[in-house]
């Protein structure tokens, strides 16, 4: 059965403030250092 | 002096052919074979099919860069593999007919010592009627097809200012589609690009997908710590979906195409339609048509490539439920299970089974989708067998085959929208391992600490960087080989 229109419409959203923060340059310019990270850890950690 | 054939110059074949020089040197000879003049990096096709780059940014031709690194390239279609020669070659060649203008149907063997079967797909419009750009839809699966994709996408963009509604769907084409990834991320281009020409209001963006259930990928899902909680891909994606109004439909197998109309059955057994204006639905895969012959010329090609045309490689291609499914089922090091020094990587090798679980309808219609091994997982198979084979070179052929099985490796997903420093977002997404190992992650099969989601900007300047990046290295420019696959 297929329930995703319904389950969509009560996902939860984000907050004026999450948005905001999703387009913050300063705050992306950290994110965009930890994600390259992450990424870099997850890599080395398995074969490659 | 050895002679390696590589079969195909995408991710995972132009990757295998640039570390076997790289080891070998002018030692060995190291042969590419593709039909295509020029390498592409795919994931930015989704931006050339919304108008927002060109081919030439994500293309570039093969012969220079090949003819710069010494490597032999031959534009043409692998035809027949003749793994122990024939009565009229004693040595395992195989067979090629050019596609270049110069030398267009003509026919040739090569020899090899070792091949790489790197062919990647045989993009399958033909398994649903009316699917794919010669018929009533359109793709961004190549770059040509993404630019009609863009053409189309423009039209429907003129009639929504001119104040006439139009209804897009973007998705898979069938119910064992792979790269939901793909289509995810076009129709969230498709819907920031709607924004921008400021006419969202006016148009009803659709995912139509063979997905379980939405973040599902391919790949059974993923489960993230976000802010000190779980939180299920599934809820994460739905919450994306509602914040940009993006309507969708889960569960589908596409049945057929008609103009305007798109006719798909769900899970539960229901046959539905649905209307549209523009259509972008991805294809399913199958392996290229090539065959393999026997030194008698008998046909192997049965045992050397399952149904669906894909390799068949050290996986475990035995039939069970998915209760029984495991991490050691796929494949380390991606040798033919029939033939000495042939490999098979990237989308060409057999996968054992899915990484979701398949699900059939009442009707029989069976509505799984194929288990992703494009991109990063592509490149590390690639350069895996390259380093498997040149240590055979170079330190004997009793060498052990180097190993990277999809259950220890992960993969980044970014699904970008928007161009410029300040106007995009991204959806980025992590797993560790791809394929969930339960022995090793008992609560959801992979890492915690490695399988992350996150929206933002940052995304969207990875996604350019990585475009960036990975055409440098592509380009075998110095010092391509310290950038990670």
């Amino acid at each position: 059965m297929d329930n995703t229109t319904a389950d969509i419409a009560k996902a939860p959203l984000p907050t004026a403030s999450t948005l905001r923060q999703r387009q913050n340059v300063l705050f992306q310019a950290w994110r965009f250092i930890a994600l390259n990270l992450r990424f870099l850890t997850m890599i080395t950690k398995g074969d490659h | 002096m050895a002679r390696v054939v590589v079969l195909g110059a995408g991710i995972s074949g132009h990757t295998a052919a640039l570390h076997l020089k790289r080891r070998l040197k002018n030692a060995h000879e190291v042969v590419v074979v593709s039909p295509n003049s020029k390498w592409n990096w795919i994931p930015s096709n989704i931006w050339v099919g919304v108008g927002k780059m060109t081919t030439d940014q994500v293309t570039f031709a093969l012969a220079p860069i090949y003819r710069r690194q010494g490597i032999e390239f031959h534009q043409a279609l692998a035809t027949e593999l003749h793994p122990q020669g024939s009565p009229e070659e004693a040595k395992a060649y195989v067979s090629i007919r050019y596609t270049d203008s110069a030398r267009v149907g003509q026919e040739a063997r090569l020899t090899y010592d070792y091949l790489i079967n790197a062919t990647g797909p045989k993009l399958n419009f033909a398994a649903t009627p009316g699917l794919g750009p010669d018929a009533n839809t359109v793709s961004v699966c190549t770059p040509a097809h993404a630019v009609e994709a863009s053409q189309h996408f423009h039209d429907v963009i003129t009639k929504l200012r001119a104040g006439e509604r139009q209804s897009l769907v973007v998705g898979v084409g069938h119910g064992t589609c792979t790269c939901e990834g793909a289509a995810f991320e076009y129709c969230f281009n498709v819907e920031h690009e709607l924004r921008v020409a400021g006419v969202r209001e006016f148009a009803d963006v659709t995912y139509l997908t063979n997905e379980h259930e939405l973040g599902d990928f391919g790949v059974g899902g993923m489960t993230f710590n976000q802010r000190g909680f779980e939180t299920t891909s599934k809820l994460w994606t739905e919450s994306l979906f509602r914040e940009r109004d993006v309507h969708a439909i889960t569960q589908a197998h596409v049945e057929k195409i008609e103009p305007g109309v798109i006719h798909y059955e769900q899970l539960d057994g229901s046959k539905s339609t649905l209307s549209f204006d523009f259509a972008m639905l991805l294809p399913p895969f199958r392996g290229v048509d090539m065959k393999a012959f026997d030194a008698s010329g008998a046909d192997i090609t049965a045992d050397v490539f399952a149904p669906n045309g894909f390799m068949k490689v050290d996986a475990d291609y035995q039939t069970k439920p998915y209760e029984e499914w495991s991490a050691q089922d796929w494949p380390r090091t991606y040798e033919s299970a029939v033939l000495p020094n042939v490999f098979g990587v990237g989308i060409a090798f057999a996968p054992p089974h899915q990484i979701s679980r398949p699900r059939t309808s009442p009707n029989g219609t069976v509505i799984a989708p194929a288990p992703p091994r494009t991109g990063m997982p592509s490149g590390v198979m690639g350069k895996t067998v390259a380093m498997t084979i040149s240590d055979r070179i170079l330190r004997g052929a009793q060498t052990p085959a180097r190993r990277a099985s999809m259950a220890t490796m992960g993969a980044a997903c970014v699904a970008s929208s928007g161009t410029g420093i300040r106007n995009g977002t991204a959806a980025s997404m992590t797993m560790y391992p791809v394929v969930p190992d339960f022995a090793t992650y008992p609560q959801t099969g992979r890492s915690a600490k490695d399988t992350f989601g996150e929206i933002g900007l940052a995304g969207h300047w990875i996604k350019y960087m990585l475009h960036v990046v990975f055409i440098y290295k592509a380009k075998a420019r110095p010092l391509w080989f310290l950038i990670p696959e």
